[in-house]
C-alpha cells in the first residue's frame, strides 16, 4: 500500500546533467486539492514556463511534457517521452537533444 | 412495429435474446430506435439453432442450476448466526466442517480452510466432497498467491467423481468461478463466450448465482478493455445493464434470507455502479454489506472486492463501523499481495500492488479508452496530474504504452 504524503513532503533530489532538483509533494492546482481523489503528488518543474538547460544548452524536459514542433515519435502521443530526442535521465526527468532547441550559448 | 420487449413476451423469450437476433440479422425488417429495437409486427419468431439431444429436449441450459460451494452458507440466515448454525450441525460431520470451512473464509481465516479442506478432502470421496474441497484449496491459494496449490485444487475439481455430463457440466463450471476469481475468461463456458447471457433460473442456488455475476462482470471488463471480442456487445454498456440484472437477484436472496449470498451480490453491485459512476448506488449496497458482514466479522468477502472500490469502502467503513476498518485494511494488504501475484503468475502478467487509489482510477480509464482530458474531466483533476499519474504507472508497473495497462490492473 502506498503512503500518503503531505504537501510539501520532499520526494527525492534528482542531480542530472549539472543541475540539482528538489522535487516535493503538491498539487499542480486546486482542482486536485479539492477533487475526492485529491492526493498529493511529486511536482516537477514547468520547464516550458522557466526553461533550463544542461551546460551543452539542451532543456531538459519531463517525460509528460507537451510535444513541441519537432517532435518526431508515435503519431498518437502527445509527450516528449515518445520522442525520439528524448533521452531519459532519471525519474520522469529528461532532456531534449534535438538541435533546434538548443540553447545557443 | 412492436418493441423488443413486446416481441419477447409474444415469443415466450427473453428480450436479451431478441436483441440478439435482431443484431445478427435474423429478424426481417428490425430496426435499431435509439438504444433498442423495434420489430415487425408479423415477425415470426427465428427458429432456435441451438443442438438438441437425441429427445428432442434441448442440451444447453444457460447455467448449471447447483453448485455445491457456498451451498452450506445458506443456512446462514440470521447474521450472528453462525455459531448457533455450526451448533445445530453438530450430527453432520461433514456438513458441519464445509459449514465451518465456508465462514471461515468468509472470515478471511485462511489457515483454517486450508486445514479444513485438506479434511475434507483425505475423509471423503463423494462428489460434492471433492468438489467442495477442491474449490475450497483454490480459494486458499488466491490469497496466499500460491500457484501450485492452485494447479493441485484444480486437479481435484477434475477429478471428482463425475456420474454423467451434468456432474461433468459442474466441473466445468466450478473451475471457470475459479478463473473468475482472477479474472481469466480464457476457460469460460462456450455458451457464455458466445454472448448467451440467458437470465439465471430463478432457483439456481446461491453458488451460481454469485459465479454468475461475477462471470458477467469480468466479461464486460475484459470487453471493455478490448482483451476480448464478442460480436455485438460494448463492454461499457454490459457492465451498465448488469445493475438490471443484479438488483432483482439481490431482492431474491434477501427475501431467501440467504445472507452471505446476498454479501457478495451487494458488493459486486457496488463495483459495477462504483464502475459506471453511480457512486450514490454504490454507497448504499455497501453499507448494506458492511451491516451484514459485522455481526459475524465476514470481511473476507469485502476484502476480496476492496480493490475495485478505490477508497469507497474504507470510507463507508469509518461512516458505518469505524472500529473495524484496520481490520479490514490488514486482512487487505494479506490478500492482495497474493492475489495479485497468482493472478500475474496465471495470467502470465505483472499485477501491480502498489499503486495509489488514485493512480488505479486513472490506470483503469485509460485502459477503457479515455483521453487524458476526458479522465481530467471525469476525476475532477487537472490534466497536468493525469498525464504525471499515467507516466508514473508506467514506471511502477514496467508497461509501455496504454494498451498494456489493463494487464497491470
Amino acid at each position: 500500500m502506498s503512503t500518503i504524503h503531505k504537501e510539501g513532503d520532499l520526494y527525492k533530489v534528482i542531480n542530472l546533467f549539472g543541475n540539482t532538483f528538489e522535487v516535493r509533494y503538491g498539487y499542480y492546482d486546486e482542482e486536485d486539492r479539492t477533487s475526492k481523489f485529491s492526493e498529493a503528488i511529486p511536482i516537477y518543474p514547468d520547464f516550458l514556463k522557466s526553461p533550463i538547460f544542461t551546460p551543452e544548452g539542451y532543456p531538459f524536459v519531463t517525460q509528460m511534457q507537451d510535444i513541441c514542433r519537432y517532435y518526431e515519435g508515435e503519431e498518437n502521443s502527445e509527450e516528449c517521452f515518445s520522442c525520439k530526442h528524448y533521452r531519459q535521465g532519471e525519474d520522469l526527468l529528461g532532456v531534449c537533444i534535438y538541435d533546434g532547441n538548443k540553447k545557443s550559448l | 412495429m412492436i418493441t423488443a420487449k413486446q416481441a419477447a413476451e409474444k415469443w415466450g423469450i427473453t428480450v436479451r435474446r431478441v436483441q440478439d437476433y435482431c443484431k445478427s440479422g435474423r429478424i426481417a425488417g428490425a430496426e435499431r430506435f435509439g438504444s433498442s429495437w423495434v420489430i415487425p409486427k408479423d415477425s415470426p419468431r427465428p427458429a432456435d439453432m441451438r443442438k438438441k439431444s437425441p429427445s428432442n429436449k434441448l442440451t444447453v441450459e444457460p447455467l448449471i442450476r447447483k453448485t455445491p460451494f457456498l451451498d452450506m452458507t445458506d443456512l446462514y440466515t440470521i447474521p450472528g448466526s453462525a455459531e448457533e448454525v455450526a451448533l445445530s450441525l453438530s450430527e453432520h460431520a461433514e456438513a458441519k466442517l464445509l459449514f465451518e470451512s465456508e465462514i471461515a473464509y468468509s472470515r478471511g481465516e485462511i489457515d483454517k480452510v486450508y486445514q479444513n479442506a485438506n479434511i475434507i478432502l483425505n475423509t471423503h470421496s463423494g462428489f460434492y466432497a471433492v468438489l467442495s474441497g477442491g474449490m475450497l484449496l483454490g480459494l486458499c491459494a488466491m490469497w496466499r498467491g500460491d500457484i501450485e496449490l492452485w494447479n493441485k485444487a484444480r486437479r481435484h475439481i477434475c477429478e471428482a467423481p463425475a456420474k454423467d455430463d451434468n456432474y461433468r457440466d459442474i466441473i466445468s463450471l466450478s473451475l471457470a468461478a475459479l478463473d473468475s476469481s482472477v479474472y481469466d475468461i480464457s476457460n469460460f463456458p462456450e455458451w457464455f463466450k458466445m454472448g448467451d447471457f440467458e437470465a439465471l433460473h430463478p432457483d439456481a442456488l446461491s453458488a451460481a448465482k454469485v459465479f454468475y455475476i461475477n462471470y458477467l462482470y469480468v466479461a464486460g471488463l475484459a470487453i471493455a478493455t478490448k482483451q476480448y471480442e464478442l460480436n455485438g456487445v460494448e463492454g461499457l454498456t454490459l457492465l451498465r445493464l448488469l445493475p438490471n440484472t443484479i438488483e432483482p437477484m439481490i431482492s431474491d436472496v434477501r427475501a431467501a434470507k440467504t445472507v452471505i449470498c446476498e454479501i457478495y451480490l451487494r458488493i459486486m453491485c457496488a463495483i459495477v455502479y462504483h464502475n459506471i459512476g453511480e457512486n450514490n448506488r454504490a454507497v448504499y449496497h455497501i453499507d448494506k454489506a458492511i451491516r451484514l458482514a459485522v455481526p459475524d466479522r465476514l470481511f473476507g468477502i469485502l476484502v476480496e472486492h476492496r480493490k475495485y472500490l478505490d477508497n469507497l469502502l474504507d470510507e463507508r467503513f469509518k461512516a458505518v463501523a469505524p472500529e473495524y476498518l484496520e481490520k479490514v485494511q490488514s486482512l487487505y494488504a494479506k490478500f492482495s499481495v497474493g492475489w495479485s501475484s497468482l493472478s500475474g503468475n496465471i495470467r502470465n502478467k505483472k499485477i501491480s500492488t502498489n499503486l495509489t487509489f488514485r493512480e488505479r482510477e486513472v490506470a483503469k480509464l485509460a485502459a477503457f479508452g479515455m483521453s487524458n482530458t476526458e479522465i481530467s474531466q471525469s476525476l475532477h483533476i487537472s490534466l497536468a496530474a493525469v498525464k504525471q499519474t499515467i507516466r508514473i504507472v508506467f514506471q511502477k508497473s514496467g508497461v509501455n504504452n496504454r494498451d498494456e495497462l489493463i494487464t497491470i490492473l
